[in-house]
């Protein structure tokens, strides 16, 4: 283990170990007690998909992002990049396991489904296109990661590795997206478009997930290597400008559009809308902004604000898309009551605590910052 | 190949939820997991509101999303017309339940409507969620009929266990039909004012299909794509008064 980490690193690993013990603890003995009772998830509420769902679905977003940021550097080669590539890579396949270790406490028969859905060939579900996609990914995922972790790689002959984060991140992200997106029946998340949406919204996780890992790897974004930095402080942080910019205007534009239809079901955006979290959301990315635009704004408080956004941005897409009653139950003209329960809320923090675990394990045991021959 | 359908005539209907308690009492359900519910709201506003009802069981749809996006095929169609979900295959995803137009998917690890929990009162074991005090004779999980196992979800199966034994041919399953009665879904079975019908959808002399044609048979929510195979006489042949037409939330202007 070596003694050169950051004081950041250690107290992120002990920080997460905590959060690990208390959420596994609470989690563990709620499942085990109630099953899953523990959740605020209901039928007759009715509301299917909660909390753990959201959590799983971002956690996975934010790999695919990381690797698509990752794959941008070596098919563009963007140098800066280089020395943090394995950092990046192996946080990209700690969100995974978070979120699928998510995904496992909230499936009915978790077991099942790892033959259930290979093996039944549902060909017009885009959950059994999802998983293959993961599974490929993971592969690309963990080749990459493997070849940045020999001494002195090649960028060169890291680009097909590359092509392929990108190629099988892209598809991941407009698969996951197309889960929501192809409902017709649910209004909020029709959108033949929110593919590409999901591609675009997890570039800008990724960024900000990459200056969150460089300053805990290094103790501050400011003492990472002098190419990164130049990076950061430059076309780094025009780029992240941009796509907040953007995702700013979208989540604007989405609620707006909402707001005016008379579509059934769309007037859950008026509820979206009231709720104080929407608002924080919105400051949050436009203070982002605000301080990416700052030569000397700090770019992990913006990162940070992008994460917690989109964070929010993902609960009320997912939340609200079910809020609307589907002749369910005694069918009533108002939206479903869900507010997480505490369980939910500790599968949320189980996965996030695993994330960082794995990450700041990684930090600890291997060298994150191996770097391509010169 | 029969293709079994309903319709449910709401000039009939009384609201009277006979449909929504025989269906408990042959499906050992528990309030809040009602495969046939009776759905009751408010239209308008004082002085003038009306109380609605609406009857709702499962579609049992033609092209059913819940089995498009079921990613094990647990929830497939019977060649007779039958969605039904194969508790076997089934992750407890809850994907059919999201992409159900019509809400009639059940998860029931859930907590309960009312205390106290029967399940706990009634403890099942191995894969039954719960040994209710009255059974059914039958549990058959490949058609998602009898006492559901945790962790899967459930739905209307048209009675399957009855309607898969009625002799092959028939037009129509009848109550009033002595030799047919045992082959009734419970609810058309039960119902008092004799406000639904069941039957063959592909047989042109069925009573089901020359009610519809008759009398303007209604599909709800048919802007889906999915096509029930349950159908609504509203009288005036309206789909607006067959089904709620509004959710009365607050008006923008
Ligand atoms: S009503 Fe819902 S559950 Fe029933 S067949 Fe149609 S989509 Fe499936
Ligand atoms: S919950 Fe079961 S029946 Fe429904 S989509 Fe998932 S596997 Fe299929």
């Amino acid at each position: 283990m070596s003694n050169s980490k950051p004081a950041s690193v250690n107290q992120v690993w002990l920080a997460s170990l905590a959060a690990l013990v208390v959420s596994v603890a609470v989690v563990g003995m709620n499942l085990m007690s109630k099953g899953h009772a523990a959740f605020n998830t209901t039928s007759h509420g009715p509301l299917p998909w909660g909390l753990p769902v959201v959590t799983y679905d971002y956690f996975v977003s934010f790999s695919i992002g990381m690797a698509f940021v990752a794959g941008a550097a070596l098919v563009f080669n963007i140098e800066g990049l280089y020395a943090s590539m394995k950092r990046i890579l192996w946080i990209a396949v700690a969100a995974l396991i978070g979120g699928i270790l998510v995904l496992g406490l909230e499936l009915g028969h978790p077991f099942r489904a790892t033959y259930a859905i290979l093996f039944n060939f549902q060909t017009t579900s885009p959950l059994f296109w999802k998983p293959i996609l993961v599974f490929l990914y993971i592969w690309v995922l963990l080749a990459s990661y493997a070849k940045v972790s020999k001494p002195g790689w090649s960028p060169a002959g890291m680009r097909p590795l590359g092509y392929a984060l990108f190629v099988t991140g892209g598809f991941l992200a407009a698969g996951s997206a197309a889960v929501f997106g192809l409902m017709s029946m649910r209004p909020v998340w029709y959108d033949p478009m929110l593919p590409v949406y999901g591609i675009f919204e997890s570039m800008v996780m990724g960024m900000a997930g990459i200056v969150v890992a460089l300053a805990i790897g290094h103790g501050g974004v400011a003492n990472a290597p002098e190419p990164t930095r130049k990076l950061l402080d430059g076309f780094g942080r025009h780029s992240m400008a941009l796509f907040t910019a953007l995702l700013l205007v979208s989540v604007v534009v989405r609620a707006w559009g909402g707001l005016w239809s008379n579509l059934d079901g769309l007037q859950v955006w008026r509820a979206v809308v009231a709720s104080p979290v929407f608002w924080i959301e919105l400051i949050a990315l436009a203070a982002a902004l605000f301080l990416l635009l700052q030569a000397q704004g700090s770019l992990l408080l913006a990162a940070v604000l992008v994460i917690l956004a989109t964070f929010i941005g993902r609960y009320e897409f997912v939340i609200a898309g079910q809020l609307v009653p589907l002749f369910k139950g005694s069918w009533v003209p108002g939206l479903v009551n869900y507010a997480p329960s505490l369980t939910e809320w500790m599968v949320a923090l189980l996965g996030l605590a695993l994330n960082f675990a794995i990450y700041t394990f990684g930090e600890k045991q291997f060298d994150l910052s191996a770097s391509p021959a010169s | 190949m029969a293709k079994w359908g309903m319709v449910i005539d709401l000039e009939k209907c009384t609201g009277c939820q006979a449909c929504s308690t025989s269906c408990q009492m042959e499906n050992n359900r528990l309030p809040g997991e009602n495969y046939q519910d009776v759905l009751y709201y408010t239209e308008g506003k004082q002085p003038t509101p009306t109380l609605k009802w609406f009857p709702r069981p499962c579609m049992h749809c033609e092209e059913p999303s819940c089995m498009h996006v079921c990613p094990t095929k647990a929830t497939y169609k019977t060649e007779d017309g039958v969605v039904l979900i194969d508790w076997n295959k089934c992750i407890g995803c809850k994907y059919c339940m999201i992409a159900c137009p019509y809400g009639v998917r059940f998860y029931t690890d859930e907590k309960p409507l009312i205390e106290p929990n029967l399940k706990e009162v009634f403890k099942g074991e191995g894969d039954l969620s719960w040994a209710p005090p009255y059974k059914g004779p039958q549990q058959d999980p490949t058609h998602g009929v009898g006492i559901q196992p945790p962790g899967v979800v459930s739905k209307c199966t048209f009675c399957y266990h009855k309607i898969s034994k009625a002799p092959k041919g028939v037009p129509d399953l009848d109550e009033d039909v002595a030799e047919l009665r045992e082959f009734v879904p419970a609810c058309v079975r039960s119902c008092a004012p004799k406000a639904r019908y069941f039957g063959d959808l592909d047989n042109p002399n069925s009573r089901v299909n020359r009610l519809i044609s008759e009398k303007n048979g209604t599909r709800l929510l048919d802007h889906t794509g999915n096509k029930p195979q349950v159908y609504y006489l509203t009288g005036a042949g309206a789909a607006g008064s067959a089904v709620p037409s509004s959710r009365s939330t607050t008006n923008k202007s």
